[in-house]
């Protein structure tokens, strides 16, 4: 990809073939915020410094469990002073042990109830590019492409965001809207049967999202700044993960002993609504960043997220930022932690422990510094515990006698270095 | 329900809106606004990595912008 100045014939002609070319992949986060982050106070005539380089590297480390390591890389490049181009590069891979559902407990000697784990190892590759440019001297429009590929996933996405400044360019409107098809290329047993003779029913499936977002920022005050988000997400397609099963418990002890484990099934369709808040509120020399988003969707899941960091700059060269979050979410309406043997089967049922009513609770600390010849680097931790029920009402016999959600501990490092030149 | 709460953001939007009309922010206070530190995402690397990890553990997502979907991932 060609990040010379050009028209801007030129740029789409760039981020078509690049599309053409499934250069361009999905991240599971946003990038539709490059489309204000760099306008609201953009200075006029002649961008200065023209390039932004941000690259990242990050560990993601469970205890017991998995291990992410992945690097970040993205390259901004403003091409005159009505548009710009980012292109984003994203390489991870994961190692471990996971939970697949199923319980330990096979008579009445088993010793511990946590979850059999499988262990796995993956990597991804993804690239991403992002066009922008003004429709009018109030109203900007960004185009996204993304792309991503494992052994086994791919995910293709495009999405478009417009946004338009009112009021001494005090209030901004955002509308967007994005689209992404993945595809999981391996054996999809048929779903909700026992695992030892469940059938291999297809080799491929595939999934389709679709999320509009309506959103506002304010400028509250000279030093307060609000965005308000509102986004619908329709999801349809396979959503099943082929790796989880549920297990099957005797109907008086809780055994699992003779019962094979089923494989799971989710629905195949699934709308969700999140709505976001976040405030920027300088204070002194420091900022104050707070947001609360609210989540709900079809499945039945409910959830509230709380963040809360603060920017404390110590010198011209030297800062300090606190973070905690909280997390909290219902269970999805069909999470089982098991399945009785000799009732009816379900509709749709998953042991995913990620689907179950949970907390979740960061507290880190990131450290930024300036040196001399330019740029930002940074380094941050953050510890995450996520806690679920260790006794859910469905368990059986001898299953209530035992942890069935193992507390998770993580921790997260992460070092980088941003330069505008 | 999805109307009606998309109606609700108009509404506070406008609300807002009218406020900043009352005692809107001048171009020449803007100098804290222009910082990076008061972007709304100052840093869109840890942005994406925390996106990343809360999206593989947790049933939600989403909220700060659209983007391209998924990781092809369940």
């Amino acid at each position: 990809m060609q990040l010379t100045k050009k028209g801007k014939g030129g740029a789409v002609r760039s981020l078509l073939s690049a599309a053409s070319a499934s250069l361009l992949l999905a991240a599971p986060v946003a990038h539709a915020e490059d489309a204000h982050q760099h306008h609201h106070h953009h200075a006029e005539g002649a961008p200065e410094q023209p390039w932004r380089i941000d690259v990242g590297s990050m560990r993601y480390s469970e205890k017991d469990r998995i291990t992410v390591s992945e690097q970040n890389f993205r390259a901004r490049r403003e091409l005159s002073e009505e548009s710009a181009l980012t292109v984003r590069a994203d390489y991870d891979s994961v190692s471990g042990a996971s939970p697949t559902g199923t319980l330990k407990i096979q008579s009445t000697t088993g010793a511990s109830g946590t979850a059999y784990m499988a262990s796995f190892k993956t990597t991804r590759a993804a690239a991403g590019i992002d066009w922008e440019t003004a429709l009018s001297t109030d109203t900007r429009l960004t185009l996204s492409g993304d792309h991503s590929s494992s052994k086994m996933n791919k995910s293709s996405g495009i999405g478009a965001t417009v946004a338009r400044d009112f009021n001494q360019r005090n209030t901004t409107l955002i509308v967007a809207a994005s689209y992404s098809k993945d595809t999981i290329d391996m054996d999809i047993k048929e779903e909700l049967t026992p695992v030892s003779t469940a059938v291999t029913r297809a080799s491929s499936e595939k999934k389709d999202q679709i999320d509009l977002q309506l959103g506002v920022t304010q400028v509250l005050t000279r030093g307060t700044l609000l965005q308000l988000n509102f986004i619908h997400s329709h999801a349809s397609g396979y959503m099943t993960n082929t790796h989880k099963l549920v297990s099957v418990v005797n109907n008086l002890t809780g055994q699992t002993l003779n019962y094979s484990p089923y494989t799971e099934k989710r629905p195949d369709t699934r709308y969700s609504n999140a709505f976001y808040a976040q405030i920027n509120q300088a204070i002194g020399s420091g900022v104050l960043y707070a947001s609360y988003r609210y989540f709900e969707d079809t499945w039945g899941i409910k959830a509230d997220t709380f963040d809360l960091k603060y920017r404390q700059p110590f010198t011209e060269k030297f800062y300090v930022q606190p973070h905690v979050r909280f997390y909290d979410q219902s269970a999805a309406d069909f999470y089982r932690s098991m399945l009785v043997a000799g009732a009816a089967v379900p509709t749709y049922a998953s042991a995913d422990y990620r689907l179950a009513k949970l907390q979740t609770y960061t507290t880190g600390v990131k450290l930024g510094y300036k040196p001399d010849f330019g740029g930002e680097f940074t380094a941050r931790f953050d510890a995450v515990r996520q806690y679920g029920e260790q006794h859910p009402q469905d368990a059986i016999g001898d299953q209530r006698a035992v942890n069935l959600f193992p507390e998770l501990k993580a921790t997260i490092i992460h070092i980088g270095y941003s330069k505008p030149f | 329900m999805i109307f009606r709460k998309l109606l609700a953001c108009l509404a506070l939007a406008s609300a807002l809106n009218g406020c900043a009309m009352m005692q809107a922010v001048q171009p020449w206070e803007k100098d804290l606004l222009a910082k990076e530190e008061m972007q709304l995402v100052p840093d869109r690397v840890e942005e994406f990595f925390d996106g990343r990890v809360y999206f593989s553990r947790e049933a939600s997502f989403g909220g700060k912008g659209v983007g391209g979907g998924g990781c092809g991932c369940n």
